[in-house]
């Protein structure tokens, strides 16, 4: 039957790209199964699936189906008890769409129950939309049953991982994707790549392309933009050639945010490049006032009150909450500052020099009285370890270092702009499980779970809980110490994780703490890195939660100095 | 019903008989051990012990001092107060199971055992008449399933051959016992020279004297080994066992690998679901086949599962 693409072929060609985890295969499994599509419809869905879900990521519609809903209703498929049984399951599967599928290929009840038809892409985009439209778990119960019974196990997974708002790859990187199209259709990959920023849609690029009507790919506002991301340098010595190639904007501490603007029409996207307009009503309200012509400004959406940021941590809470409604109820005063413009006059502003984008950002922001990071010139290494430092003093991440004559690198992380930050927080955390590997070259234990104490906190019974993974980057030296006291120290093996008795704390730096009601410890450690084995410290001397919610309070309390960081308005 | 502890490491001591299994109990007169995997083995090294000939074998390669009786499956043994009888247990080579019959009733102790049994084993036979099953649930959750042997052993020599013939070396991660000739045997059929890990290459002759093929191979080297079948523990390759080979391809054989996570944190480039346990649904099937009076399940992270499916079974069980 080759009417249509089938969801179940796609869903193989995933499977063989997870299982081998390769560059160069991926691209050719990929290439391989747009190759077999016939239909624009169904490259177009194909895509979507792949990177962004269910639902195209701009457009704001999600799945409503629970974990818990699919997860009852595998467990009542297969006729099993959903505690007793299919918890702890997914507790060794790791993840409910691979517990799902494992449960319905192994167990009797479930096997007698399916009969595996091929399922067509857009037969699964109407199941899903269909779930959409019932509210009751007993209704989706109902339709994921008579789904499932004609759905191949492997079919049943990935199914359940777009339910569950992911996309059937795992990373969100185009790169391979766009590649595949290149070499599916013949096309050269720049060329892909220009027309997927400009369209702003892997599924439109690849019509384009399948159609070889690549040329006439119009520029899109209104699709989000990759974004050009900084490289690191973590230290202070790099000599930049020439400092007067560069410029210095202060990192503000604030959500990297895409706004598109014509006149009356507004949209921002994320970091991620998720419509996040409806979250942010104050500043769609500022911009549409000013009757702009068409614009993208590249910039951070910042909480700014009494001539101050305050920390940004705030602002990813009211992007948790449900309803777009409830968190007006927060008050906070959101600020875009803009550091970039993509698009003006009509046109894409990719291709020109970093200077020439802000002289035109700095006509713009004057005309119409908008917020601009303040940029600086250093002469030397000195003179920019010194505008570092006060940049730090009041308040700021960092900073940014650009080229001047760079363009704008969409979707990449360039050399053209670095980011010196300024040095982390720290805590003594107890080294709770190891997580072994079978890597040829690998260490031994290149994870571990790092656990603070709630040994004299009464909301807890045991003595410590996780706060998060940390990967081991020691050097050699101090890695054979490390391994052979966690080898003393195991008591429990799961698998290729260890359980430890407490006797190792570690020292970990942390860029922030988010709140995560997800964690035993409600609290999560954002990018956690090994520094040292602290071999003077005891357990006993571990962080505890305490000291995290009070650092995590210190954090949200903290404020920078507006008249260091933009200029404008 | 015979009083049995649960002693430290994997075994157990039947007081009443002074009889260790796969343990030293300071107390026992007599022990016995089911194979010749490490966490089974006597501590003290020169303990005497009963065992299987192979496993006695493997046991001596490993440092084993003491002087042993072999006993032959199916073959009673009288001691006084019991009749001890070994029962192949298909995990590996000389994996046995001990039946112990006595006025109070009768106990099996499987030790690890598999079913369908390891082709590279004697086989697996349960005996008649268990009062009480002592089994190990390694696997006890639903998610385990093996696929038929011949399955898995395609699978095998498909990634063999495929590998070889892209001009690369393939590399098996298994364990020196069992694991790693189980393979051996496996890839028999196509004819290509094995290259296996020192520390199992002592052990290869033991699967000969048996009669098991292991084909033909030789100890690791590293001036010989591109383009031969390599066996290692995973262990050895972190230490540097085969990085002198460039174009390798690696395959991780194990039960855990049926996980799509334990494969994501492995960095090999294959995943073989091999076990030389018996999966979960082969658990409840021997257990609902014997229909002890009573199943004492050892060696499992998830016994509650186990005993939920033994208890809908109406089979009084318990963890240990
Ligand atoms: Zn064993
Ligand atoms: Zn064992």
């Amino acid at each position: 039957m080759s009417r249509t693409a089938t969801f179940a072929k796609l869903c193989k060609t995933v499977q063989e790209i997870r299982r081998y985890r390769d560059y160069s295969d991926t691209v050719r499994y990929l290439s391989d199964y747009f190759q077999s599509l016939k239909s624009t419809e169904d490259l177009d869905l194909a895509l979507r699936f792949l990177l962004e879900g269910a639902f195209p990521s701009h457009s704001g519609i999600q799945t409503s189906t629970s974990s818990y809903t699919i997860s009852t209703a595998a467990a009542k498929f297969c006729d099993i008890d959903y505690q007793l049984v299919f918890k702890p399951c997914r507790k060794a599967a790791g993840d409910t769409p691979e517990t799902i599928k494992m449960l319905l290929e192994n167990i009797e009840e479930s096997r007698k129950k399916r009969e595996p038809q091929e399922q067509t892409l857009q037969e699964i985009m109407n199941l899903i939309n269909k779930l959409n439209q019932v509210n009751s778990r007993n209704d989706k119960h109902q339709i994921l049953a008579t789904a499932w019974m004609k759905m191949l196990p492997v079919e049943i997974k990935y199914f359940s991982l777009l339910l569950l708002k992911k996309s059937l790859l795992e990373s969100p990187d185009t790169k391979p994707v766009l590649s595949a199209i290149a070499e599916a259709y013949e096309i050269e990959y720049e060329k892909v790549r220009f027309v997927h920023m400009a369209t702003g849609s892997v599924g439109r690029t690849a019509v384009f392309a399948m159609e070889n009507r690549l040329n006439e790919a119009p520029f899109q506002l209104f699709h989000p933009k990759p974004y050009m991301l900084a490289s690191h340098i973590d230290d202070f010595d790099y000599k930049f050639e020439g400092s007067d190639k560069y410029v210095a904007e202060p990192e503000l501490d604030g959500l990297r945010s895409q706004i598109h603007i014509d006149k009356n029409s507004v949209k921002i996207f994320s970091g991620k490049r998720t419509d996040i307009t409806n979250f942010f009503p104050e500043v769609v309200r500022f911009f549409k006032n000013k009757n702009l012509p068409p614009v993208i400004l590249d910039g951070v959406l910042c909480v700014y009150q009494n001539e101050c940021i305050h920390p940004s941590e705030l602002l990813r809470k009211r992007l948790n909450h449900k309803k777009s409604e409830s968190f007006t109820a927060d008050k906070l005063p959101v600020l875009f500052i803009s550091f970039d413009l993509l698009f003006f006059d009509n046109k894409a502003l990719f291709g020109e020099e970093l200077f020439r984008r802000r002289q035109l950002l700095e006509k713009l922001a004057n005309n119409y009285k908008l917020a601009i990071t303040k940029q600086n010139v250093f002469t030397g290494q000195q003179d920019l370890i010194k505008l570092f430092n006060r940049s730090v003093s009041l308040g700021n991440k960092g900073l940014i270092i650009k080229q001047k004559n760079s363009t704008y690198e969409y979707g990449e992380r360039s050399i053209s702009w670095m980011k010196m930050k300024s040095s982390k927080s720290t805590l003594n955390a107890v080294i709770m499980y190891a997580h072994r590997s079978n890597h040829r070259e690998s260490v031994e234990f290149p994870e571990f779970t790092a656990g603070i104490s709630v040994k004299n906190d009464q909301r807890y019974q045991e003595d410590f809980i996780p706060i998060g993974k940390i990967m081991n980057n020691l050097p050699d030296d101090e890695t054979e110490p490390l391994n052979k006291k966690t080898n003393e120290l195991i008591v429990e093996r799961y698998g290729p994780t260890l359980g430890l008795i407490p006797g190792l704390v570690a020292e970990i730096k942390y860029d922030h703490i988010q709140v995560n009601n997800r964690t035993k410890a409600g609290y999560k450690l954002y990018s956690p890195k090994l520094c040292r084995i602290r071999w003077d410290l005891s357990p006993d001397d571990a962080s505890t939660l305490s000291d995290i919610e009070r650092m995590y309070h210190e954090e949200i309390s903290h404020s920078t100095n507006i008249t260091s960081a933009i200029t404008g308005r | 019903m015979i009083r049995f502890q649960k002693t430290s490491n994997s075994g157990f001591y039947l007081p009443d008989h002074k009889l260790a299994l796969d343990c030293s109990h300071k107390e026992a007169n007599y022990f016995f051990i089911s194979h010749a995997h490490s966490d089974h083995m006597p501590q003290n090294r020169k303990t005497p012990v009963y065992c299987t000939r192979p496993t006695l074998k493997f046991m001596q390669e490993r440092g084993y001092k003491g002087k042993a009786d072999i006993l032959n499956f199916f073959e009673p043994l009288n001691l006084g107060s019991v009749r001890v009888t070994l029962y192949p247990a298909g995990h590996i080579l000389g994996s046995s199971m001990i039946f112990i019959e006595s006025d109070e009733g009768t106990l099996l102790y499987t030790g690890d055992c598999k079913t369908p049994p390891s082709p590279a084993s004697e086989g697996f036979s349960l005996p008649e008449n268990i009062n009480h099953l002592i089994i190990e649930g390694t696997f006890g959750l639903p998610i385990y399933r093996w696929k038929p042997m011949e399955e898995i052993s395609a699978e095998i020599r498909n990634f063999t051959n495929r590998t070889l013939n892209e001009n690369c070396t393939p590399v098996f991660l298994a364990y020196n016992l069992g694991k790693a000739q189980e393979i051996m045997h496996l890839l028999a059929p196509l004819k290509h020279a094995v290259q296996i890990h020192k520390d199992g290459y002592k052990l290869c002759s033991v699967y000969e004297d048996e009669g098991i093929n292991l084909g033909s191979y030789e100890e690791y080297n590293a001036e010989t080994g591109a383009g031969k079948i390599l066996i290692t523990p995973s262990t050895a390759l972190s230490k540097g066992f085969a990085s002198e080979i460039s174009n390798k391809k690696i395959a991780y054989c194990s039960g855990w690998a049926a996980v799509e996570l334990n494969r994501n944190r492995s960095s090999a480039d294959y995943w073989i679901t091999l076990s030389d346990h018996l999966d979960f649904f082969e658990l409840i099937n021997v257990c609902k086949q014997i229909s002890p009076e009573k199943v004492t399940i050892t060696h499992s992270p998830n016994p509650e599962v186990i005993l939920h499916y033994l208890s809908n079974l109406g089979i009084n069980a318990e963890a240990v």
